[in-house]
This record gives structure tokens, C-alpha cells and sequence, in this order.
């Protein structure tokens, strides 16, 4: 397959903006964002189907974490929109705000509480009214446990809930973030190298997770282990330079001459 | 949670105890064996104790380490002072029925209006928890709105409560200039001087440091606890779990800032003065230092440290006023070897021989 006819896969029909927004969970059109001159993203459009498993892949300095930081409220772009379900103009909001519509966010380095137990930094994520006082008068129903536990076996840490989230590994924090993620019952989750420092076996096991949140959630795992991403990824999109350069299934676009230039290095296709 | 039950158990017991013990000494026998003074003084530490415990509150458990909390203390103190220059009326050195002797001393003819109602019991006791709420609130709000944290808080929260000594210091804020509020008669109509009344305003004190204490764990202990916690190890991370952080800190904050001030409020009939020292930044200083040496983020650490630099610092600074700089420093470093664990950690003579002992091999990650 040659160049020409990946872009033409590639783009888009024309269609009005009304209906393209109404198509797509989450959709990026024409970000940019530069810091002091350096374009992190340039010009980015990305479109995400509810419940697809998306992968981004591409070397670093792409613009992969911005485009998070700009989903997120982080990070305001020069230009560009963003809409999460048809009419909510992410650029207008705060992260708390965004985070509450249902977007969550798994960092790159893994971040959790980790002076309280697992079991509390879960307690602590867990879909509810989050305003000073019903934090202060919260109580924990039996769903809410029921889930807790729920969220516990599927994150393989059932037998460790009252241990500090100090002491965890770090697979076991990278799997402890997700799980404060699913707590949240988000639309969409933003995964940033899920499976970075993992061991092979817990590559496997974060895979299958992942595969088997496909279609209850929509998720965006942004990851460098070719691996991984080869054993889940339906679609992939590759960026570089703050733009897409490539977007398809994984065999397509490990053959595209620009991306084996740019970051597979050739003797991937 | 075992521990825990237990701690709450003895502390009880010991406020008990000490409420009954200083009861029974000092109105029991025809000869006190407690004199009303030493009842008063014991009564100054609790109060100390309530601003340690807010103090603990923020510090310890949502890691904003407040240098000026003292301010708080002291505007609570004023608020309730103007209320005892009050109940002096004509028993002044002037005789003015109507004007403190401090402002008949520099020319007043009429009170301003922020000392109306300043007279009534409950409109006092308002003015207690409102003054400084309301300046934790707004400075609350300013400083986390704007995302200041870690040192240049601190900073700030120093450059306040200086910024309130110089202006207390002034005459003409109606506050008695550097003599401050002193010479107190009486409280809600009892001889100031009685001995009953001292052991009552004891008892008070002790009852409200003892309520602060089950609310500040109630609070602790709630999930806003664990956010307070979880803001401490990783502030954006509790923004994208969905929690408006912002508002978690100028609420703790606040509640903080009522706690000191009603400790301070229950300091003054006490002590029987109040003037701008108590917003000197090396006051707040000291608290905070109380609360380091008895364990931050336990409560119970803040009042025991309370307690021992107090007291260390009255025997001290009556028998060898020399002496007190050197030991404050020896303080810190003392701090510095045992770390967070405080004082508490000598009620565990295992884990006290361990940091003496062990270099600490793992801590928690900083961020």
C-alpha cells in the first residue's frame, strides 16, 4: 500500500461541524499549542468513537502528553477546539469540571496517595458528590463497596487494599491509578504509558484489563512498547511533531514510510 | 484503629481527671493546694494547646504550613478583650463609665463603631469566631486561588500576622497601641480574681479544647479527611479524582482559623492581658515548633508539644530567661533527629531507638 492511498483512507469526508461533533465522544480539530515558540501541537485533530480503544503512539517531544494536558483543562491551546459529547467545549472548563463530566486521567509517572491505603485511594476516587461538605458527610453505601471490591479483583490487588499505596510496586501503582480511574466511571479514560517499567507478565495482564474495558469505556492509551500496543491497539495514531502523521490499524501504519522514518526505524512491516 | 480507640480513651480520661483534680485543689480545701494563679496558668496551656491543634490541623494533615497562625489566636484574644475592657465600666483608673482608659488617655471623647455591641456577651463571642474566620477566608481564598503553596505560603502567612502586629501597635486603631487590653475586673459580672472563676474558665477551656478535639478527629476521620491527606501527597491528582481543591483548603483553613481564635478568646481572661506580641511571627513560630515536637499530623502530638514548651518555657524563662533561646534551638534539632513522629515517638521506646540508631533507608517519595 503506498502513501497516496493511506491519506485517502485517511481523510475525512466533508461534513458540518454539528454533525462530525455529534458522531464522536471526543473531538479534537486544529489544536495548537506552543511554549515559547515551540510548537508541542500543531495543528492536531484527532475524532474518538464511544468505546474505542484508541492508541497513540510516537517518540517523544510528539506532543502526546500536551494533547492529555489540553483534553484535560490542563494546558489552554492557542487555537483549535475540543468537544466531548457533542456540546461540551472542553476549552472552557476546569479540570475538576472536566474530570467531573467523565474524563479521567492515568499520569505518566504513576501517581497515587501513598500515605493512605489502597482501599482509601479508591474510597477516595469513587464517583460521588465531591463538594466540601457531602465529602465531609459521606457515607459508603453497599454498591459503592460492592464496586470497590469490584474494581479491587480487577486490578489484581484484592489481597493488598489495606496496605499503604507506598509500598506498592510500581506495576502494582501503575494498576492501583487505573483502578482510580474505573472508581470514577468515567467516559473516557487517558491512559499515559500504562505499561511502562512493567514486567512481561504484567504487560500481559494490563492488556487484558484494558481489552476488556473496550466498549464500556472509551480509552486513549498513549504508549512507547510496540508490543503492548500490537496486542491491543484496533486503531492507532501516530504523532509527530504535535501532528498526526498516521492513523489506522496497526498494520498499516507500522508501513508507512514516514512513521518507519520517523520512529519505528525501519524492519517493522 | 485499635490504637486509636485507645488514644481517644486515655486522653478522656486525663481531661477528666485533670478537671477534677484542679477542681477539688483548688476550691476544696481552706488552703488551696492549687493557687487560683496556677489554675490560670494551667488553663493559658490548654488554650495554647487548642491553637497547636489547629495548627496540627492544616500542617500536619493537609501539609500547608501556616507561620501566622498566631494571628488568628490573637484576633480571637481582641475580640473577646474588647468585651472585658468593657465589663470594666467606671472601675478604670479614669472612672469612665462609657470609654476603655486607653482611649480617654489619648483624647477619645466616644467609642468607634467597631467597639458597639462590644459590650454584650453574645455579640463578643460572635465577633470570636467572625473575625478571624473571616480573615481566613478571604486570605484563604486569595492565597489557594492563586495556586501559592509550599514556602511562599508560608512566607505570606508570616508577612500577615507582622503586617497585623505593626498596625495593633498603633494608637490610633483603637486596639490600646502596644499596652494592648489589660486590668480586667470581671466576666459576665464574676470577680475576674476569684478563684472560682479561674477554675471555671479552666474548666471551659478544657471542655472546648476536649470538643475541638472529637470534632478535629470526626474530621480527620470523615472521606474529607482522607482528601486532606491525599492533598498533602499529591494535589493534582485529588483535582483530576474530581475534588475542587481549592475550596477543601480555605474550608479546613477556616475552621482552623475559628479554632485558634476561640483559643485565644479563652487565653485572655487567663492571662489577664492581651497586646500585639501574641502576632509577633515568632509566636506562631514557637506553635508551630510545639506541634513538630509532638508529632505532626496526631493531634494528640500537638497538645502533649504544646504542654512541654509551655511549660519548659514558663520554669525556663523565670529561673534562667538565658537559657530559653538555647533550648528553643535545641529544640529544632531535636526535631530534626525524630523527624515527624514528635514526641510521640518517645511513648514507643522501639521506634525512637531505631531513628536514633538506623539511617532511614525509605520515606515517602516526594513528588
Amino acid at each position: 500500500m503506498d502513501r497516496n492511498q493511506i491519506e485517502s483512507r485517511l481523510a475525512l469526508p466533508w461534513e458540518p461541524k454539528a454533525v462530525r461533533r455529534r458522531k464522536y465522544i471526543l473531538l479534537l480539530e486544529g489544536l495548537t499549542v506552543s511554549f515559547d515558540g515551540f510548537k508541542a501541537l500543531n495543528n492536531l485533530d484527532l475524532a474518538l468513537m464511544e468505546g474505542e480503544l484508541r492508541c497513540v503512539i510516537g517518540p517523544n517531544g510528539a506532543g502526546k502528553t500536551t494533547m492529555m494536558d489540553v483534553i484535560t483543562g490542563h494546558t489552554r491551546p492557542d487555537t483549535g477546539e475540543a468537544w466531548y459529547m457533542d456540546s461540551i467545549n472542553l476549552l472552557e472548563k476546569d479540570e475538576v469540571f472536566i474530570n467531573l463530566a467523565g474524563i479521567g486521567r492515568k499520569f505518566q509517572k504513576p501517581s497515587v496517595f501513598e500515605s493512605i491505603t489502597v482501599y482509601e485511594n479508591l474510597l477516595l476516587a469513587l464517583k460521588a458528590r465531591k463538594s466540601v461538605f457531602s465529602t465531609l458527610t459521606a457515607k459508603l453505601s453497599m454498591p459503592d463497596r460492592d464496586f470497590i471490591e469490584e474494581t479491587l479483583a480487577l486490578i489484581h490487588l484484592q489481597s493488598l487494599k489495606s496496605k499503604q499505596a507506598g509500598a506498592l510496586s510500581h506495576g502494582q501503582k501503575q494498576w492501583l491509578e487505573i483502578g482510580l480511574l474505573l472508581v470514577q466511571q468515567p467516559k473516557i479514560l487517558l491512559l499515559d504509558e500504562p505499561v511502562a517499567g512493567l514486567t512481561a507478565g504484567e504487560i500481559d495482564r494490563t492488556a487484558e484489563l484494558l481489552l476488556s474495558l473496550e466498549g464500556r469505556h472509551s480509552l486513549i492509551v498513549v504508549e512507547h512498547d510496540m508490543t503492548f500496543v500490537r496486542s491491543v491497539a484496533r486503531k492507532v495514531t501516530v504523532l509527530h511533531q504535535g501532528a498526526v502523521l498516521a492513523e489506522g490499524d496497526m498494520e498499516t501504519v507500522s508501513c508507512h514510510p514516514e512513521v518507519i522514518e520517523a520512529y519505528l526505524g525501519g524492519a517493522e512491516c | 484503629m485499635k490504637a486509636v480507640d485507645r488514644s481517644d480513651k486515655i486522653f478522656t480520661a486525663v481531661m477528666a481527671a485533670a478537671a477534677l483534680v484542679v477542681t477539688v485543689c483548688c476550691l476544696g480545701f481552706s488552703e488551696p493546694l492549687i493557687s487560683p494563679s496556677a489554675v490560670s496558668l494551667l488553663g493559658k496551656y490548654l488554650s495554647y494547646a487548642i491553637l497547636a491543634l489547629s495548627i496540627d490541623l492544616v500542617w500536619g494533615y493537609m501539609g500547608i504550613l501556616s507561620l501566622g497562625h498566631g494571628a488568628f489566636f490573637a484576633l480571637g484574644g481582641y475580640a473577646f478583650g474588647m468585651y472585658l475592657m468593657r465589663q470594666i465600666g467606671s472601675r478604670g483608673v479614669y472612672g469612665n463609665a462609657a470609654l476603655p482608659d486607653f482611649m480617654v488617655f489619648i483624647g477619645w471623647d466616644r467609642l468607634p463603631w467597631y467597639w458597639l455591641g462590644s459590650d454584650n456577651f453574645f455579640i463578643a463571642l460572635a465577633a470570636v469566631i467572625l473575625a478571624p474566620g473571616l480573615l481566613a477566608l478571604v486570605f484563604g481564598w486569595t492565597a489557594f486561588r492563586a495556586r501559592v503553596s509550599g514556602v511562599y505560603f508560608s512566607i505570606m502567612s508570616q508577612a500577615l500576622t507582622y503586617a497585623l502586629m505593626l498596625a495593633f501597635f498603633l494608637n490610633s486603631l483603637g486596639f490600646g497601641g502596644n499596652n494592648g487590653f489589660t486590668d480586667f475586673k470581671s466576666i459576665l459580672g464574676f470577680d475576674i480574681r476569684a478563684g472560682s472563676t479561674a477554675v471555671a474558665l479552666f474548666l471551659v477551656t478544657a471542655l472546648v479544647l476536649y470538643s475541638a478535639v472529637l470534632l478535629t478527629r470526626r474530621l480527620v476521620g470523615s472521606r474529607l479527611g482522607l482528601v486532606m491527606v491525599a492533598l498533602r501527597d499529591n494535589e493534582e491528582r485529588v483535582r483530576f479524582a474530581g475534588y475542587k481543591v481549592e475550596r477543601v483548603k480555605v474550608a479546613v483553613y477556616t475552621f482552623s482559623a475559628v479554632l485558634a481564635g476561640l483559643g485565644g478568646a479563652l487565653y485572655v481572661p487567663q492571662a489577664g492581658i492581651i497586646n500585639p506580641s501574641l502576632f509577633a511571627p515568632v509566636f506562631s513560630i514557637e506553635m508551630v515548633a510545639c506541634v513538630a515536637l509532638g508529632g505532626r499530623g496526631t493531634l494528640y502530638g500537638a497538645i502533649l508539644g504544646a504542654f512541654l514548651v509551655s511549660y519548659v518555657k514558663s520554669r525556663l524563662s523565670s529561673d534562667f530567661p538565658d537559657l530559653w533561646p538555647f533550648f528553643l534551638g535545641a529544640l529544632f534539632v531535636l526535631v530534626t533527629v525524630f523527624g515527624s513522629g514528635g514526641a510521640l515517638n518517645l511513648l514507643n521506646p522501639g521506634k525512637l531507638c531505631r531513628k536514633l540508631f538506623f539511617r532511614r533507608t525509605h520515606g515517602p517519595e516526594s513528588n
